[in-house]
């Protein structure tokens, strides 16, 4: 958990959200086992899977501040299973929105002004202004998320294949170490000698946004715009991102901030070092990464519109552009569909753009399944955990159980256990490689099944079969 | 530990039955609510170190290229030594403390709410 902070501070390319919700859910899991008197009842597999499933959404709502988002993110990774219900759902919602609460009023109290809780998450958008929704948002969602959708597949591909690369390759403790720290030298020697390739230009600054800017070599009252995006939290580039089509609205064509090729520049970087970084030892998470990449792509198309196009920026409006771009790069690797729409339809709120951030998710989501399938299916993969799909594949619907234990040679335990018998016929009941054995009636129907544990359970405190327990194995 | 599944079923046990009822469905609600504040805490923490970590690079950046206009090797130098010490320490932890914290966690969630209990 410290992990994920050294990490995140220490300038690699990654987000600190993934980790927030592998820890919420570590710590629903922790909850349920705390030695308070009264928690016995949280000891079983059932609530604890939905105490889990709490945690995971308040460590995303806590990131983004959208507990409904941070609800129905953990509502739509848990997809193929169907253990929520309505009162859990309930109850996950009460605890992401506390999640939410206590953070903002932490950083109030933080920032010494303990009655406003307007600052609600560990990022977050800044203030957006309200502006007339144009018609251009349309086309604009289409080709921007077409974009992220290709730089998504792209980028599952070769994240893929370097995480085999890296299978092969890298396999002792000492060679972790020295790749992750490769990979810290490589990020900040690079970003670091841009800015000084780019160090010579500096702009005024603007007033307003002093913490976000970045002085580097330039004189006081002016910043160097490519070294404050860089060299800046995720959280501070964001915002500079999002106040910049403000402050461009009144100044010359020439005096713009941040030019065309610094945010390129800033593009490139950080696609290239995402890809690659991901997948070293540390707590590392996708999402930040996702939206400074997206909104980069929308500020790309922004410019493309008033250079290439002379539109002017007034009519167009630049923000909705750079939301659209983070939504549809988050789609095109993360394939969340309604939760991500939530998501930033929360930590934005503008509720006006909802409909064209839809449509980038979807266009970007239709591009980037053309090629392949989420980055988290392939995690999945590469971790060997044996998920369960949706349907049943073709070939294994008319299978039967007894077939497939005689293909593992485990015919024999197949036989059906006399209902009263020997612990020693256990014990070679045990010693199969099955977690949980499946219970008949005399008439050889299926009426439950046992897991191993509590046959050992059983053994151990001596229940033996008597008259009056009918339910034994 | 290797990889199991996790109970689906509502086990109809005496055990189950005597622990249900309005006193436990309040403890469940305690325990959600204790989840989010720990979580929130943890959130807090998280972003707070950060923002004061990264303020203080930059401002140590900040002066050492003012203290040496001629050449940026020392704020250099600066930076990239504290990436590596930070990255350093996070993969030390990483691997030999908790190895279940690589990557960013979600496919592990992802697998847990399926029913697979990842250690």
């Amino acid at each position: 958990m410290v992990g994920t902070l050294m990490a995140v501070t220490g300038g690699l390319c990654i987000g600190k959200e993934g980790p927030l919700a592998h820890i919420g859910a570590n710590v629903g899991a922790i909850v349920c086992q705390a030695p308070i008197k009264g928690f016995r009842v949280l000891q079983n597999d059932v609530t604890k899977r939905q105490l889990i499933a709490a945690g995971a959404s308040a460590g995303v709502s806590a990131a983004f501040g959208a507990p409904i988002g941070g609800s129905l993110f953990s509502y739509e990774i848990s997809k193929p299973n169907t253990f929520w219900t309505f009162s859990m759902l309930w109850r996950v919602f009460l605890c992401s929105s506390i999640s939410t609460f206590t953070l903002s009023i932490l950083s109030a109290l933080a920032s010494d002004s303990p009655f406003s809780l307007s600052d609600q998450a560990t990022l977050k958008f800044g203030d957006l202004e309200d502006e007339e929704n144009s018609l251009l948002d349309l086309p604009a969602a289409i080709i921007v998320g077409a974009t992220c959708g290709c730089l998504g597949a792209l980028f599952i591909h070769v994240n893929v294949s370097l995480a085999i690369l890296r299978k092969k390759y890298i396999t002792k403790n000492w060679m972790k170490i020295w790749e992750a720290l490769f990979f810290a030298f490589a990020t900040s020697f690079v970003f670091f000698g841009t800015t000084l390739l780019r160090g010579k230009n500096c702009t005024k600054s603007q007033p307003g946004n002093e913490d976000d800017e970045f002085r580097f070599y330039c004189p006081d009252g002016e910043y160097n715009p490519l070294a404050s995006l860089i060299f800046n939290t995720e959280g501070g580039t964001i915002r500079s991102f999002l106040a910049y089509p403000l402050s461009i609205k009144d100044l010359e064509p020439d005096e713009r901030p941040v030019s065309t090729w610094n945010i390129l520049i800033y593009l490139v970087l950080w696609y290239f070092f995402t890809i690659t970084t991901y997948g070293v030892w540390v707590p590392a998470g996708l999402f930040l990464p996702g939206i400074l990449i997206g909104c980069s792509v929308g500020l790309l198309y922004m410019q493309l519109m008033i250079q290439g196009f002379g539109y002017n920026i007034e009519r167009i409006g630049g923000q909705s552009y750079i939301i659209i771009g983070a939504a549809s790069m988050l789609a095109g690797y993360c394939r969340l569909t309604y939760s991500l729409a939530v998501i930033m339809l929360e930590t934005t709120q503008s509720i006006n753009l909802f409909l064209p951030m839809l449509i980038g998710i979807m266009v970007s989501l239709a591009v980037a399944r053309g090629f392949n399938r989420s980055l988290y299916d392939y995690a999945i993969r590469a971790k060997q955990m044996p998920l369960l799909r949706n349907h049943v594949p073709k070939k294994n619907k008319d299978m039967r159980v007894k077939e497939l234990l005689a293909a593992r040679d485990y015919y024999y335990s197949c036989e059906v256990v006399e209902s009263v018998c020997q612990v020693q016929r256990l014990e070679q009941l045990i010693q199969t490689p099955y977690h949980t054995i499946p219970v008949v009636n005399m008439a050889g129907k299926l009426i439950g099944l046992i897991p191993k544990s509590f046959i050992f359970v059983l053994i151990e405190n001596h229940q033996w079969y008597n008259e009056n327990l009918k339910s034994k194995k | 530990m290797g990889k199991s599944s996790l109970n689906f079923d509502m086990l109809r046990t005496k055990i189950f039955e005597d622990r249900s009822g309005v006193r436990a469905e309040v403890y469940v609600w305690i325990a959600h609510g204790l989840v989010g504040i720990i979580v929130g805490f943890i959130a807090f923490m998280i972003s707070i170190v950060e923002e004061m970590s990264t303020e203080w690079r930059t401002e140590t950046v900040q002066n050492l290229l003012d203290q040496d206009k001629a050449s940026s090797i020392k704020a250099y130098v600066f930076y990239v030594i504290y990436a590596l010490i930070c990255v350093f320490v996070a993969t030390m932890l990483t691997i030999y403390v908790g190895p279940g914290a690589n990557g960013s966690g979600v496919a592990e969630i992802m697998g847990l709410l399926n029913g697979i209990n990842y250690p």
